[in-house]
């Protein structure tokens, strides 16, 4: 049996019935499907039951007339075409179930998304900023960004010996 | 051991009749062949860096390949690749923990200007080095060739043996 097929019967065998595969022949997808936040963590937990792991979590600032988050969770096997994605449509001003306790290094992903596009994520152990210097009060990603504050290290600090 | 500032006194109130830039002469060589700079890649640059530092390159020849792990032993630092807004203060601490007389390379074009980083909008990324602190020479390139950044160490010996401190009021 195909990998995405086992991960349609895990998800089958937990009454999951509601959320039918789009299949992607071409993009190196294999599946997605997609998936209210609220389902997160137990689409996640299906996954892994099916030998899935964790692969990448990206985001994407959907403009008007959505105005909402789209995060997208790629999981993948070895025995390939085995990626399948989940798609979450999430209203800006709510929070995504965090899933650092289904797969831990879904952490680092979950903390990169608050990080640049200030996506709330309920229950995650860490959520402060990796990349950019802590305390920044911009989020660079987001489609409403334009300019950012000047950095105290780009301008008002003179060089001197 | 007497500050910078009180040996330059002295050298004022002696100079009508000690000629001290022979010393400063000699203390100059003496510095300029034997760098000590900080282990402190930043980026891609740094790969080239520890080229040089090789065997194939061999920094040893012109005295300047004994890296340092601390900045309290070090008298030279090269900066090596892109230098994010995160890292820039912690740079700034480094410059600031070396005891002087101290030099700096800007070794690539991150460190130069913010090289391919440098666009309008910029966020993550400090636009050159000298925003911050003091360059003394700058290697140009993306990254520079190990021959580039022996090119710019010995520029800088260049610069450490005409530097007079002491002997310039005599």
């Amino acid at each position: 049996m195909a990998a995405p097929a086992e991960l349609a019967a895990v998800l089958e065998s937990r009454g999951w019935t509601a959320a039918p595969a789009t299949a992607h022949p071409v993009s190196g997808v294999a599946e997605s499907r997609w998936v209210a936040p609220g389902h997160l963590v137990a689409a996640a937990e299906a996954a892994k039951e099916a030998g899935y792991f964790f692969e990448s979590m990206t985001c994407v600032d959907r403009l008007d007339p959505h105005g909402v988050f789209e995060l997208l969770y790629t999981f993948n096997r070895w025995d390939a075409p085995a990626r399948v994605a989940y798609r979450v449509w999430v209203p800006k001003d709510l929070a995504v179930p965090t899933l650092s306790g289904v797969y831990g290094i879904a952490a680092w992903n979950e903390r990169e998304a608050w990080e640049l596009f200030g996506v709330a994520f309920a229950g995650h152990p860490n959520l402060t900023w990796l990349l950019l210097p802590e305390g920044t009060g911009f989020r660079p990603l987001l489609k409403s960004f334009t300019q950012p504050p000047p950095s105290i290290y780009d301008d008002s600090l003179t060089a001197s010996p | 051991m007497p500050t910078d500032r009180e040996l330059e006194l002295m050298a004022e109130d002696a100079a009508p009749w000690v000629r001290l830039a022979l010393v400063e002469d000699v203390l100059n060589l003496a510095r300029a062949n034997s760098l000590w700079p900080l282990t402190f890649g930043l980026a891609c640059c740094a790969i080239e860096m520890m080229a040089v530092g090789m065997a194939k390159y061999d920094l040893d020849r012109f005295g300047a390949a004994v890296f340092r792990p601390s900045p309290r032993q070090a008298d030279l630092m090269i900066l090596a690749g892109t230098i994010s807004r995160k890292m820039a203060p912690v740079i700034r601490t480094l410059w600031d923990q070396m005891p002087g007389p101290k030099w700096s390379i800007a070794m690539g074009g991150c460190t130069i200007s913010g090289g391919p980083f440098k666009y309008p909008g910029e966020y993550a990324i400090a636009e050159g080095a000298e925003k911050f602190m003091r360059v003394d020479v700058h290697i140009p390139g993306c990254p520079p060739r190990p021959e580039a950044l022996i090119a710019g160490i010995l520029k800088l010996e260049e610069k450490i043996k005409q530097g007079r401190r002491l002997g310039r009021t005599g």
